[in-house]
């Protein structure tokens, strides 16, 4: 008898080929990455609409505003970042940046997926390409409905820029402003001249035979004075 | 024409010369059709497989790690392709199955075509993986740690699996083997 060895080394599939792989092969190869082209650049154009659609929602918004303001006083809206940023989050188009950033993402991760593979599957690029159109769309319709108004934080910001060059003081529990570069001397006696303003505007006004107003008599202003 | 170095052929695929990817092609095709056809017994659904895994390879070509050869990473690729269609196909009936014939007078009669005819059909009743690690030893001459990396198994059990694999096919064909 003969060893099982012996046959098995004899023996080989019963197969005769038919038909040679190399041009199936090398056809479907180039089709798919035909395909993959046409899809990859379908996607950068995507890319490139989304960034516009964002630039029109961004200056739709009053996005620009806040950023121009934070340019032109940056040094006093360093001091503030969290209410500039507040202010800024109030005002950006957030539907229109999401769009953008979701179609960026995918042409990075189809970029990312050329560089594993070496043809991405078509399938996996039109699902790409329906993803960034449907982003598109949705960036493309915040841009052209909203356009966000600035908010609570915006008129924050503005008031600690407008307060710029008035100098705050407190005296005697009372907050004055004034204006920058005055002595204590002056300080004081504006405080005191806008004190005597007040004082004067809640005396009694006596009206005369004319017609005109005047002040109450001077005897109770001095009276206020001294109390 | 001098013939390529399987690696400085890969090289140029890889630099995005296809036309280079037709000679690797041409030097496995006939190979792994037949290791396909191994695993799936139908000749069709083999050369499909064969064309699928050439082009998977294709794809993952820069994931491909030099140190083992081209045809051992082919054969893996062709392989899991094939159990996953086996998987979800219906199973095939084998053709021209023999009956065995247990008596030993008759089967000492037997002549050599007839033997291997007997041998051919116990192989392609053993499990898929026995038949796998037969083909890529006897029949492809592959060496234990290519075998080892084809199946995604240690060498040992290589060793284990064509072992049991002969011990069944003495069962099954015994009488007429030594």
């Amino acid at each position: 008898m003969e060893s099982l060895t012996n046959i098995l080394d004899r023996l080989e599939p019963q197969l005769v080929p038919r038909r040679s792989l190399v041009q199936p092969v090398l056809s479907q190869i180039t089709t798919a990455k035909r395909r993959a082209r046409m899809i990859r650049r379908a996607l950068w154009f995507l890319v490139i609409v989304a960034l516009i659609t964002l630039i029109i929602a961004l200056t739709r918004s009053s996005s620009v505003r806040v950023v121009q303001l934070g340019w032109q006083q940056w040094a006093t809206v360093r001091q503030h970042l969290p209410i500039f940023i507040q202010a800024l989050g109030e005002t950006v188009p957030w539907m229109a940046v999401a769009a953008f950033a979701s179609v960026i993402a995918l042409a990075v991760g189809q970029t990312w997926l050329t560089r594993r593979a070496r043809v991405v599957r078509p399938a996996t690029l039109a699902g790409a390409l329906v993803i960034g159109s449907l982003s598109v769309s949705a960036g493309a319709y915040a841009a052209v409905t909203s356009s966000p108004e600035p908010g609570p934080a915006f008129m924050q910001l503005e008031r600690i820029i407008n307060s710029i060059g008035k100098q705050e003081t407190v005296i005697e529990g009372q907050t004055f402003e004034f204006p920058a570069g005055l002595t204590d001397t002056q300080i004081r006696a504006q405080a005191e001249m806008t004190n005597l303003n007040k004082i004067t505007n809640t005396l009694p006004v006596q009206r005369g035979a004319d017609g005109g107003q005047t002040p109450a008599p001077v005897g109770s202003l001095v009276t206020q004075i001294l109390a | 024409m001098k013939p390529m170095d399987e690696q400085t052929t890969i090289q140029l695929v890889l630099s995005g010369d296809d036309a280079a990817y037709g000679i690797l092609i041409e030097q496995h095709q006939w190979g792994l059709i037949r290791f396909c056809f191994t695993i799936t017994h139908d000749a069709d659904q083999a050369e499909d497989i064969a064309q699928e895994a050439f082009i998977r390879a294709y794809n993952q070509l820069s994931n491909y790690d030099p140190s083992f050869r081209f045809s051992t990473w082919l054969y893996r690729i062709a392989r899991n392709l094939a159990l996953n269609h086996i998987r979800l196909a219906t199973p095939l009936p084998l053709d021209g199955q023999l009956e065995l014939q247990a008596d030993n007078d008759h089967t000492q009669t037997l002549d050599r075509e007839a033997r291997e005819a007997q041998v051919r059909w116990a192989v392609d009743q053993l499990p898929e993986h026995y038949r796998s690690v037969i083909h890529l030893h006897y029949w492809d001459h592959q060496p234990y740690v290519a075998i080892a990396a084809v199946m995604g198994i240690p060498e040992s059990t290589v060793k284990s699996w064509l072992y049991r694999a002969r011990q069944q096919l003495k069962e099954t064909c015994h009488g007429i083997i030594n």
